[in-house]
């Protein structure tokens, strides 16, 4: 008998996967608001556009969570721990596929880009840049790409796209810079969203 | 999200940098102008929001299901609940509100009796014998089948041992059965005695109560030969008594040694 409603939207991922794993059905509506979107967007640029292999592999990850709660290890961050099984989950795929799908773009039709300065440009400038920065994602290396999404769509930091992608740190800021460099150069058109 | 070099390029100007983070852009940029277009370059980008869709209904729907196939939810019974409230497990015993409510009874079983004694009224003399006024205090029963009944009542205040009481019960009813067999003539034989003894309030007095035509017939007086006064029985139709405490110096005497 709880007094007080818990506060779940406050809560760490850390602890709401604790509530999880003793059967917290809020807790998991909590986790599932916060990382579906993201993870679909993840999984929509790994695999090739293919939106209803991504809408699998969403439910796939999360009934993971609900199944085997105890599988995430609770001295890790659970944001690395969900984008290191997502990453590991497309490598699968890779190799059920064997032949990487040809993408024709690195942002498809499910990502819409959305400057927030709209006051600053135009929606015909708007759709402009729109067109330009997916031809400019498209043409950086997948490396570049992955590391590029990682950060700026779904937000995690150098040292946790380090851990999901195995790679080092510096490894991860090179591509990083290296990507926002090249994206720079190619919209620098796009004065004064980029280059205030 | 942690903080990273790349929220430091944001935050910071390049004279601002320190060493340290100098060292760690150096790959990238060394001169301020370097710096200037890759904070620009980093401005820009974080500028741009991306708006991700969400997963289709039918998949939360399915995970739902899964969910409450994994954690099936138990029905709560009322009972189970006030259980609960009553014996939370978390808490430790001494904080479970039916093991304080048990607690707060049994304080109270112990105090209640206390609070409930009376008070002894410290004024009250110890032992004091009182002359007995035969004609108020006696009271006659007149049963229907002139009974006799004895009826003994303690004073708290008095400090004569139990057995020295029963000693001068017994004294007094032996000797109410020996006045009735021997002394008192046929006339009174025949009737059943009816005796009270009572103790009074005051002191440490006793009062022989027979029948009325016995004690109309019967004189009272204070020769008792006992020492402390009490009544020592009837003797040729005369009921004896104590004689009265403060007339006699000697027991006075011991009583104020004695207490």
């Amino acid at each position: 008998m709880r007094l007080i409603r818990r506060q779940y939207n406050t809560l760490t991922d850390e602890s709401l996967m604790v509530s999880i794993s003793q059967g917290d059905k809020k807790a998991f509506d909590e986790i599932y608001t916060r990382y579906s979107g993201p993870l679909l967007g993840f999984f929509i640029n790994k695999l090739w556009k293919d939106r209803e292999k991504s809408e699998d592999f969403v439910h796939d990850i999360f009934a993971k969570i609900i199944k085997k709660p105890e599988s995430f290890d609770p001295s890790r961050k659970f944001k690395t721990w969900l984008y290191s099984v997502a990453n590991n989950m497309c490598k699968n795929e890779y190799k059920k596929q064997e032949v990487r799908k040809d993408t024709t773009s690195g942002l498809d039709n499910h990502y819409s880009l959305k400057d927030d300065s709209s006051n600053v440009l135009s929606e015909v400038q708007d759709s402009q840049f729109r067109d330009e920065f997916e031809v400019s994602l498209h043409a950086l290396d997948i490396k570049h790409k992955e590391v590029f999404e990682l950060r700026h769509v779904n937000g995690l930091s150098i040292k946790e796209i380090a851990e999901v992608l195995v790679i080092s740190d510096g490894t991860v800021k090179s591509r990083l810079f290296y990507a926002t460099k090249y994206l720079s150069e190619s919209l620098k058109e796009f004065n004064p969203v980029l280059n205030r | 999200m942690e903080r990273d070099i790349l929220d430091i390029i944001v935050d910071k100007e390049f004279v601002n940098l320190t060493v340290i983070e100098k060292q760690e852009l150096e790959q990238f940029c060394t001169t301020k102008a370097e710096f200037d277009e890759l904070k620009s370059a980093v401005l820009g980008m974080n500028a741009i929001h991306f708006e991700t869709t969400q997963p289709k209904a039918e998949t939360k729907q399915k995970l739902d299901d899964l969910f409450m196939q994994t954690y099936p939810e138990k029905p709560v019974l009322w009972y189970n609940s006030v259980f609960l409230a009553l014996v939370p497990k978390e808490k430790p015993f001494y904080r479970q509100p039916l093991m304080q409510v048990a607690a707060l009874l049994f304080v109270l079983f112990l105090v209640v009796p206390i609070i409930n004694t009376p008070i002894l009224d410290e004024n009250e003399q110890v032992a004091k014998l009182e002359l007995v006024d035969a004609d108020k205090k006696i009271d006659v029963k007149n049963n229907e089948n002139n009974s006799t009944v004895v009826k003994e009542e303690e004073l708290n205040d008095v400090l004569i041992d139990d057995i020295e009481t029963e000693v001068l019960s017994n004294n007094i009813v032996e000797s109410n059965k020996a006045s009735s067999q021997e002394q008192i003539p046929m006339s009174f034989a025949s009737s059943e005695v009816d005796v009270i003894l009572s103790e009074s309030k005051e002191g440490m007095s006793r009062t022989l109560v027979s029948d009325a035509s016995l004690l109309e017939d019967a004189s009272i007086s204070h020769d008792s030969e006992h020492p402390d006064g009490i009544f020592s029985g009837i003797a040729n139709n005369r009921v004896n008594y104590s004689t009265d405490a403060s007339d006699s110096d000697d027991l006075l005497g011991l009583c104020t040694v004695t207490f």
